[in-house]
């Protein structure tokens, strides 16, 4: 009965997002630093080209990937998670239908539950896509410029899976937070004002010694980690942090949607 | 299987605790009823629609639907009611047929009903487009499709005039009756017209200021615009035909040359032109004036 509303409610919030900003947002969102990176490459080759001592087992996949991976989670993981949040469910507010759905024979449970999986869903999709299109377009610059090393070595393939599940998880603080906000507020200033303001604090936390509190830092701690660090632990302490927050905060959200009025 | 589908007792509720919106607020709705939910703007009309439907919590009272308390039991519960509170809820990137997927998938109704209540709703052609692209009676029409789709029992309708022209305020009309007469439906109608509540209704409950002020059958409402008929006189000398029947009825002067009654019957009206006539009196005016349900409706509300 359970699973059976679950999966009702997920496959009404995916047949919301049809045609909507939010679907859309997902797949530009994962296609825009590929397609940016591929014009630098283009315009500029000599960017992609390995460093004059490099000898031949040098793999030029680490710097297309690591360059591609660095912006996103400085800035555009961090505002897509926002703004997917926001989105999806501004889709209730902006069509006045709250009171629609919450008069539908679906319990709460499964309508927060519903559209959280659905968010979660995109931002999955979007993940894959932006490495499914980070490497599409790395084989696609290797066949056209061998100098760019790419096209004679394979990507680090647990590399990439381990920097997308952490980079994952890194987002899931934020995602707790935004989609409880997304389900308050109607205007979708505050949640983006929010995110920036985030992301200024985090870029003059990030030496702070308690930095692993700051949910909008987690994807740079995360690439900074990646970075330092290339066996180790999959996840580090701020990524429980982070589905921690996750789990306690879409808790207290759902608390607070059961209470509070609706239409 | 409950005859009462909607039973309140005593609601209160304000957003702020100093400014009660309802107050002591009963209401008794039987299965097969077209109930007219009366009040002017602001009265407390969707305020009791969203507190029916659990939407908002009352500070005191219990609500029961279909014998049932509605929180506990809101899968029980809403699967049987259909609603339309406010303006049409729909989801206006998608076409008509796309929202109607959605509702089907909440109420499980069968696929074959989507085709029906279009027809029904007459959008059968309009259903691929989108429903921003719908006019408001059309949108209109669609949030009524949605309502129907799983058959219910009950349906809420919350101004479902508003905003439409003539014709779509009579199609919307059309469609309560037909809708109560061959399938059954009970539906509670809140309007602030009474003329509507009059073409429509079966019963009808009339509050104002949070109050319920009236809640009968609309012959029992007819039955009180009888009660309040008056009878008016107007004679050569107002004055003295004033003092004459003051000493039987309660007489109002409503200007110099028009006196008021009660009217009782029509042995009274008699009774009173023999009178005056007696005392030498012309009598030039004598009829009764049956207050209409609009005077009515504001001498309730007032």
């Amino acid at each position: 009965m359970v699973l059976s509303y679950l999966l009702r409610s997920v496959d009404i919030e995916r047949r919301k997002t049809r045609h909507s900003a939010a679907l859309w947002l997902s797949v530009a969102g994962a296609a825009f630093l590929p397609a940016v990176f591929v014009l630098i490459y283009w315009l500029k080759p000599t960017a992609g080209y390995p460093p004059p001592q490099a000898g031949p087992e040098y793999n030029g996949w680490e710097v297309w990937l690591g360059r591609a991976w660095a912006v996103a989670s400085g800035v555009f993981l961090p505002f897509y998670v926002v703004l997917i949040n926001a989105l999806v469910v501004n889709i209730e507010h902006r069509n006045n239908t709250w009171k629609y759905v919450f008069t539908q024979p679906m319990p709460r449970w499964a309508v927060w539950l519903g559209k959280l999986l659905v968010i979660q869903g995109l931002v999955v999709l979007c993940f894959l896509l932006f490495d499914g299109l980070l490497l599409g377009t790395g084989y696609a610059l290797g066949f056209v410029n061998e100098k760019f090393a790419l096209h004679n070595h394979a990507p680090d393939w647990n590399l990439l899976g381990r920097l997308t599940l952490k980079m994952y998880v890194a987002t899931l603080g934020m995602a707790g937070l935004h989609y409880w906000l997304a389900n308050r507020v109607k205007n979708l200033v505050l949640p983006i004002g929010l995110a920036l303001a985030g992301l200024v604090v985090t870029s003059l936390l990030l030496k702070w010694e308690y930095v692993h509190l700051f949910p909008y830092a987690y994807p740079s701690l995360s690439l900074r980690e990646m970075a330092l660090q290339k066996a180790g632990p999959l996840l580090v302490r701020h990524e429980w942090i982070s589905l921690g927050y996750f789990a306690v905060l879409t808790g207290l959200g759902y608390l607070d949607l059961l209470r509070h009025r609706i239409g | 299987m409950p005859d009462r589908l909607i039973e309140a007792h005593q609601l209160q509720f304000g957003f702020r605790p100093s400014q009660p919106i309802l107050q002591h607020l009963d209401l008794r709705i039987e299965r097969g009823s077209v109930y007219g939910f009366l009040g002017p703007n602001g009265a407390g009309k969707t305020t009791t629609i969203r507190l029916l439907l659990d939407l908002l919590r009352p500070q005191r009272g219990e609500i029961r639907l279909f014998g049932l308390p509605v929180r506990e039991n809101r899968v029980a519960v809403f699967s049987k009611i259909g609603s339309l509170i406010e303006q049409p809820s729909l989801y206006l990137h998608l076409s008509g047929a796309d929202n109607l997927a959605i509702a089907r998938r909440y109420t499980q109704a069968p696929a074959s009903r989507v085709g029906e209540v279009l027809e029904l709703v007459g959008l059968s052609d309009a259903a691929r487009k989108k429903a921003g692209a719908y006019s408001l009676g059309m949108k209109q029409r669609l949030g009524l499709a949605m309502a129907l789709l799983h058959k219910p029992e009950l349906l809420f309708l919350d101004e479902p005039t508003n905003g439409l022209d003539p014709a779509g305020i009579i199609e919307m009309r059309e469609l309560i009756k037909r809708l109560n007469r061959e399938w059954g439906v009970t539906v509670f109608v809140s309007s602030h017209l009474l003329a509507e509540v009059e073409r429509t209704c079966t019963h009808v409950g009339i509050i104002h200021r949070g109050e319920m002020r009236f809640e009968g059958s609309l012959t029992e409402l007819q039955t009180l615009r009888e009660g309040k008929a008056t009878l008016l006189v107007e004679t050569s000398d107002n004055a003295r035909a004033a003092s004459l029947l003051g000493e039987t009825f309660v007489v109002q002067r409503l200007s110099d040359s028009l006196l008021s009654l009660p009217y009782q019957n029509r042995d009274q009206a008699a009774a009173v032109n023999e009178r005056l006539m007696q005392h030498g009196l012309a009598v030039y005016q004598l009829h009764t004036q049956r207050s209409d349900l609009e005077g009515l409706f504001l001498e309730i509300t007032n």
